[in-house]
């Protein structure tokens, strides 16, 4: 199962769901549904993401195994 | 902006076949069924006015109109309305040779129950998102 830690890093850095996604050229909604855990990201987006975090994927994007 | 178009074009085109469908000669007869027809493209309408609005509010917002998410949520709902349309078909088709069915109320029930039937499958995974672990 893979889950991330897009909201922390959000709050950390004092950016709103919707300048996140005007960061990373999405919907609001697709951050929500990102952070609620119920959609999993395209590598682009996700790349995207951790560029705009200036972190790794796999800091931003964790796989459980379990 | 090409893409606030479409849904413009496509409740114009509502419009225009729901009001030539309203006029035609020999459609005096209003029967419950044309009434409830009526009501399901009204509320098509009002959708199409609300998701119209939202991409022109997400524009103005220097978002995209549409995103991967989005793009993923119409295929499925697509892909899902299709294969339920299948079963609506045949349950037609079995009516139709079993009752003796108008074969305008055949054709109308048919189209409109696809259009239900997709709107239906795309609120329900708009709103649960899509998981493809589960």
């Amino acid at each position: 199962m893979m889950k991330n830690r897009m909201k922390e890093l959000r709050a950390r850095y004092d950016l709103t769901q919707n300048d996140l996604a005007v960061k990373v050229k999405v919907r609001r909604e697709t951050i929500v549904f990102l952070e609620k855990g119920k959609y999993n990201p395209s590598l682009k987006l996700a790349y995207d993401i951790s560029k705009v975090f200036e972190h790794k994927i796999e800091d931003v994007f964790i796989f459980d195994e379990e | 902006m090409k893409k606030v178009f479409l849904p413009i074009f496509v409740l114009t085109w509502i419009i225009v076949l729901t009001g030539l469908w309203l006029v035609q000669p020999g459609n005096s007869s209003s029967s419950v069924l044309e009434y409830v027809f009526i009501g399901v493209l009204l509320v098509f309408f009002i959708m199409g006015i609300y998701l119209a609005y939202g991409r022109i509010k997400r524009k103005k917002q220097g978002l995209p109109e549409e995103d991967e998410l989005s793009r993923k949520v119409a295929q499925k709902a697509a892909a899902i309305s299709y294969y339920l349309s299948l079963f609506l078909w045949l349950v037609l088709i079995y009516m139709q040779s079993h009752v003796i069915i108008n074969i305008k109320w055949l054709f109308s029930t048919g189209m409109i129950g696809m259009a239900i039937i997709f709107v239906i499958s795309w609120v329900i995974i708009n709103n649960r998102g899509i998981n493809d672990e589960k």
